[in-house]
């Protein structure tokens, strides 16, 4: 792992408490897609656009969307800048409270990476996501995200 | 003549005493070299200020604020100031959670 958390959070199952038992309940997403693109800088806009909808869809705060979008773009530009693939391939979850994505392509020679092309995009993962990550291993690269917000109760859902 | 994507339009205009870079659409890997032409084109011969105006900015990510970040040195370079004249929303947000507003405001 060469980059790690970056403002913390919830563990990636629910806690919940019941008198004197502890369930643990696995995370169940609301939303699941696999997105596989060509790894090139033009399909930026159609995995914005996807992981917005996406969280759109789940009626999830205009500013927690553009989140996402933000974040997605920053995970898979960094892909497409030190990868070698032909593919992108994505992973996209969400369920009650957070957003999820991974991506990965193929890379020849890790040594290749430039560290200060993959510090610029963390720096505005740090500050757009709970969680962030990038690795580099097995001759691939891959990066994740995970944003995460309270759901308010009394809020309409659709 | 404005520089063109699909998905943004960057224009550079002489106004009074400094060039105006005007973009409009989402700056990101795939645009950022229509910024960073738009630039040379501003920066090439002309020994004024530069301007840049975001406020059409529909979309910006840390790629393109690589781009600006760069104008801004090489008009630092030539003694020359740089100013963003206007920002939308979202290119505003990004500044701020970067920290970068007064290092390009």
């Amino acid at each position: 792992m060469i980059a790690g958390p970056s403002r913390g959070g919830s563990s990636a199952a629910v806690t919940v408490r019941s008198g004197a038992h502890v369930v643990v309940e696995a995370e169940v997403p609301a939303a699941h897609i696999d997105l596989k693109v060509p790894r090139a800088p033009r399909w930026l806009r159609t995995i914005r656009m996807t992981s917005g909808a996406m969280a759109a869809a789940l009626d999830f705060d205009p500013e927690i969307v553009e989140d996402v979008r933000t974040n997605a773009s920053e995970v898979s530009s960094a892909l497409i800048e030190v990868g070698t693939g032909d593919v992108l391939n994505l992973e996209l979850s969400a369920g009650d409270g957070w957003f999820s994505m991974r991506a990965e392509t193929s890379l020849d020679d890790p040594s290749t990476v430039q560290r200060d092309r993959l510090e610029q995009h963390e720096k505005v993962l740090a500050a757009l996501s709970d969680h962030f990550g990038f690795d580099v291993s097995d001759g691939r690269v891959s990066g994740s995200f995970r944003r995460e917000f309270r759901i308010d109760p009394m809020a309409p859902r659709g | 003549m404005p520089l063109e994507t699909s998905d943004l339009r960057v224009t550079v205009e002489q106004v009074e005493g400094a060039v105006l870079l005007r973009a409009a659409g989402e700056i990101d890997l795939s645009t950022s070299p229509t910024l960073a032409t738009a630039v040379d084109e501003a920066c090439t011969g002309a020994e004024t200020d530069l301007r840049m105006d975001l406020t059409e900015v529909t979309f910006i990510d840390s790629t393109g604020l690589r781009e600006v970040i760069g104008a801004k040195t090489r008009v630092a370079e030539r003694g020359r100031r740089f100013s963003i004249v206007g920002a939308s929303r979202v290119v505003q947000r990004l500044l701020d959670v970067t920290g970068l507003t007064d290092f390009l405001g």
